[in-house]
């Protein structure tokens, strides 16, 4: 739970929130904008429909401020409302759970200790994981990416996902299982 | 994918590198966005004719603090509900863009339809009107604070009628009451009408271009709305119940 730059805790910005301070909460949205699009994409595979997932989320998610539980974190229970908003827009729209998944053009290389042919197998290597990764049920990708894209803990992924504490890990497994299986197969 | 399987850590080394580089969408303005679609929302997803109002006064929240009751009432196409509670409010009665005019005729003349005024008010001391392009005109009587009439902290004015072409079964006029407000529903002459106590209220506007404004402009207390020869009506003042039920049936 970090502070805001004023010193607000991610508690004090929630509850703010709740009682309408726009302010408040959108210093919580700067705070999670990133992560939420992440996710949305991750699901949806689309940029323009991952930033429009996260906005309906956010504003899903501040008029149900009111039934979030006070003193939980905040950002596993948005995750949740993103993820829900990500699927629902998927299925309205037809589409099947698999998604392409792209590499950014824009980032700049890293790969700089890497000779040309190094790189260029590193490189194949991330689209074949890419690859793999789309053809995935989205709850195995989305416990995935959590795990891996976002380093979220344990008892985040739990709230996040809607299941036990105790599930994530085989859920976890499950989902690599799977995802070695697309690899190998 | 290789000559040999890659190990668990290798895998998943691998897709952190993968999620470093996937393609994200630029989240950097979503704040401004959900900001914008927050004070845009309450108005947009309920109630149509507002969106004829531009850039008149479409709705009102009721705000205060503290738990009440009643979260929702429907009213005959009136939607109450509990909402969050807005920035402090500025004082001042005038909605911007507002004409004010010398008599009831000539408000008339210019919204469209006769308002009707509450005998018991008496003569209004102000009356203003907006009427947006392509939109429904609204009419404003102002009435100076006097004795019976206690000039409200907020707006600086002892009442406020506003009028609008619309009725209970069409309009859909939100109120966002806050947790510190009580909401009634009573009748007026045998109608239909909501009574809201105990808190002041934001406006909403709805620009030319379309945008939503919330407006902190026009305040006040109590309120009750009704509806007469189809005519929505709220009257604003800070007065009681049963007083303002009696003001409202003056209406002539």
């Amino acid at each position: 739970m970090k502070d805001s730059p004023e010193g607000r805790t991610e508690e004090e910005l929630v509850e703010r929130a709740r009682h309408g301070d726009a302010d408040a909460y959108g210093e919580l949205v700067l705070r999670y904008q990133g992560i939420a699009a992440r996710t949305a994409y991750v699901i949806t595979g689309t940029s323009a429909d991952a930033e429009e997932v996260a906005q309906d989320a956010f504003v899903k998610a501040y008029r149900a401020l009111d039934r979030f539980r006070a003193g939980s974190p905040f950002r596993p229970w948005l995750l949740r409302i993103v993820a829900n908003e990500a699927i629902n827009r998927r299925k309205a729209a037809g589409r099947h759970a698999a998604v392409e998944l792209s590499e950014a053009h824009d980032r700049p290389a890293d790969d700089t200790a890497l000779s040309p042919e190094e790189a260029a197998v590193a490189s194949e290597r991330r689209a074949i994981v890419r690859r793999a990764l789309a053809r995935l049920r989205e709850d195995d990708r989305i416990v995935i990416a959590y795990r891996y894209f976002m380093d979220l803990s344990e008892a985040e992924m739990a709230e996040a996902l809607g299941v036990a504490r105790g599930t994530v890990k085989s859920r976890l497994s499950r989902a690599l299982a799977r995802l070695r299986e697309v690899l190998d197969g | 994918m290789a000559d040999r399987r890659i190990t668990d850590a290798e895998l998943e080394s691998l897709l952190r590198d993968v999620g470093d580089r996937l393609a994200y969408p630029d989240a950097r303005h979503l704040a401004t966005r959900v900001r914008a679609r927050i004070a845009a929302d309450r108005v947009e997803r309920r109630r149509p004719w507002l969106f004829a109002l531009a850039p008149a006064l479409v709705t009102l929240l009721v705000l205060g603090a503290g738990a009440y009751a009643t979260d929702v009432i429907r009213l005959r196409g009136i939607d109450i509900f509990r909402g969050p509670q807005p920035a402090a409010p500025v004082a001042s009665p005038r909605i911007p863009g507002a004409t004010r005019v010398a008599t009831v005729e000539a408000a008339e003349a210019r919204a469209g339809f006769r308002p009707v005024v509450p005998a018991a008010l008496g003569r209004p001391d102000e009356i203003d009107v907006v009427t947006p392009a392509g939109g429904s005109s609204q009419v404003m009587l102002l009435y100076a604070a006097r004795p019976g009439l206690p000039e409200s902290q907020l707006t600086g004015v002892g009442a406020v009628v506003t009028e609008v072409r619309a009725s209970l079964e069409t309009a859909l006029l939100s109120k966002i009451a806050g947790s510190g407000a009580r909401v009634e529903q009573v009748r007026v002459a045998g109608g239909p009408a909501v009574w809201i106590e105990g808190a002041p209220h934001v406006v909403f506007y709805r620009e030319a271009n379309g945008n939503i404004i919330q407006d902190t402009l026009r305040l006040a207390g109590n309120v009750l709305l009704w509806e007469r020869d189809g005519l929505l009506l709220r009257l604003e003042a800070q007065v009681g119940r049963e007083e303002a039920v009696r003001i409202a049936e003056s209406a002539r």
